[in-house]
């Protein structure tokens, strides 16, 4: 007797977790770059608190952007070497909800931390109250879209020779429009301007990927493994 | 012969496009060459200096139309790229990968061009507002099309996975543009107005087309006014000299810069052609 949808969805997204739980060295390494990083720019730029006020917003987004990047090829490629992918796909269960079930677990141990730490980092450049609420509320709605989009490329690039570099290549353009919301929101707040019409906009982005980025990645999955 | 007895798909094959391809190319060699010295010639000759910018708005000549084709290529090779993946159609696919690396240049010579007008006319080589950002997005997506179709060594898997990269690329990058109008209002400290965004995005590529016509409408308005550099707005040789054409009122660097730019990335992709064809020849003489 095939088994219920939902129960194989949840079960692919528990073993997800369960192995990153497991590879906790991989998922907080993802975490403590993303950390590193935040860190390097007022070393590089000056301590200056009004300079570092105004570039905190930018600098924690394009920070969460690379640590999600970075996390991104072990979405597919460690399935893809042991052959679990191979059997996922065969799975008589549609492509697009299992690989919409694996981003889920992929955001819960990479972007959703990234998340709950920025209000940290917010604290290292000194953001206010509201500009630390809006980046966070940001990062919630904006990483959940960047490993959307990201399980795209992870899809195209699994199992390629140099996958890492052309990965990055392929997906930090796509995740401009994210960035240019989400940071855009931090900037309005501090000057004082709406930030709805930007939460709208990921809202709506995320809304559109939810729907297509599983899709586009399954058939992505079908061209690199068949 | 009804329409239904046309089969669209004759030259679908390889073996019949390619003797086909092979006919046309020194036809359209012939006009691109012959195109390309009217346009010189109009654009140098004709066309009279304007009353503000002086001579470097010739450089709108190459901008426009570069900014154009790098928009329209990109379409292009995504609809091509789409056929490919959805009718399983190699040639298709061929296409696609071959319009990639001309969009690319196109999207070169108009951020190129681009800064060499800005300087001398805005006063700033780059900014980072909507329309320079994401000419500068469409660069990185051509260059991601053809980083992935080169990794990957399967040409079928590599035509099907660029493939997919390129519908993604047109739907994020000509579906979001009306979007990406938002960092303009900020900067303004604008209202959030929707039609502000629609108009902005979609007006992007009339801007341009605006942009062109623009240039060329105040030139024949204004440039009236008598100006020291020979006949302005009605004779057919703008120059006194040789010199004083190098010299191009003092904008000689932006305006050389860009012309000579765009004439060595033309003579590039000829070369490049012409390497290709020989390996494959060789390739082929070979079997």
């Amino acid at each position: 007797m095939p088994a219920p949808l939902l129960s194989v969805l949840a079960a692919v997204l528990r073993r997800d977790l369960r192995v990153a739980l497991r590879r906790r060295a991989d998922t907080l390494a993802a975490l403590f770059f993303f950390v590193i990083v935040a860190s390097l720019f007022p070393i590089g730029v000056g301590p200056e608190p009004a300079l570092l006020v105004r570039l905190g917003g930018g600098v924690v987004w394009v920070a969460a952007l690379l640590a999600s990047m970075l996390s991104l090829a072990r979405l597919f490629n460690d399935d893809f070497h042991d052959g679990t992918l191979e059997q996922l796909l065969l799975a008589p269960v549609p492509l697009p909800l299992l690989v919409a079930a694996k981003t889920a677990a992929h955001w819960l141990s990479s972007g959703a931390l990234l998340a709950l730490v920025s209000p940290l980092l917010a604290l290292q450049y000194g953001l206010s109250g509201e500009a630390t609420l809006v980046l966070l509320a940001g990062l919630l709605l904006g990483t959940p879209l960047l490993s959307l989009v990201g399980a795209i490329g992870a899809a195209l690039t699994v199992g390629v020779r140099g996958g890492g570099v052309l990965l990055s290549l392929l997906v930090l353009p796509l995740y401009v429009p994210v960035l240019i919301f989400g940071a855009g929101a931090v900037d309005a707040v501090q000057g004082g301007l709406a930030v709805s019409g930007h939460f709208s906009l990921l809202g709506a982005m995320l809304v559109a990927a939810l729907f297509l980025a599983p899709w586009a990645a399954a058939v992505a999955l079908r061209i690199a493994v068949e | 012969m009804r329409l239904a007895d046309i089969n669209w798909f004759h030259y679908a094959a390889p073996q019949r496009f390619h003797p086909l391809a092979g006919r046309l190319v020194p036809w359209f060699m012939a006009a691109a060459v012959l195109l390309t010295l009217a346009g010189l010639y109009v654009g140098f000759f004709v066309a009279p200096t304007d009353a503000t910018q002086g001579e470097v708005y010739r450089v709108i000549f190459i901008h426009v139309p570069a900014a154009w084709m790098s928009m329209v290529v990109y379409l292009a090779m995504a609809f091509w790229a789409a056929v490919g993946l959805i009718f399983n159609a190699r040639l298709a696919s061929m296409l696609a990968l071959a319009l990639a690396p001309t969009g690319a240049l196109m999207t070169f010579v108009a951020l190129w061009t681009g800064a060499l007008w800005g300087k001398p006319t805005w006063g700033t080589w780059w900014v980072w507002d909507a329309r320079l950002t994401s000419e500068l997005i469409l660069l990185f997506l051509y260059i991601g099309y053809m980083s992935l179709h080169a990794a990957i060594e399967d040409p079928r898997r590599a035509d099907r996975a660029a493939a997919v990269l390129a519908i993604v690329g047109a739907v994020v990058e000509h579906a979001a543009p009306g979007r990406l109008g938002q960092p303009d209002e900020r900067a303004e400290h604008g209202r959030h107005d929707a039609r502000g965004h629609a108009a902005d995005g979609a007006g992007r590529l009339g801007l341009l087309h605006r942009g062109g016509a623009d240039a060329r409408a105040r030139a024949d308005g204004r440039a009236r006014t008598p100006r020291g550099l020979g006949a302005g707005g009605a004779g057919r040789m703008n120059w006194g000299s040789a010199a004083e054409f190098f010299a191009m009122g003092g904008h000689g660097l932006y305006v050389w810069g860009s012309f000579g730019v765009t004439a060595l990335a033309i003579a590039g992709e000829l070369i490049a052609l012409a390497r290709r064809k020989r390996a494959a020849e060789r390739k082929d003489s070979l079997e």
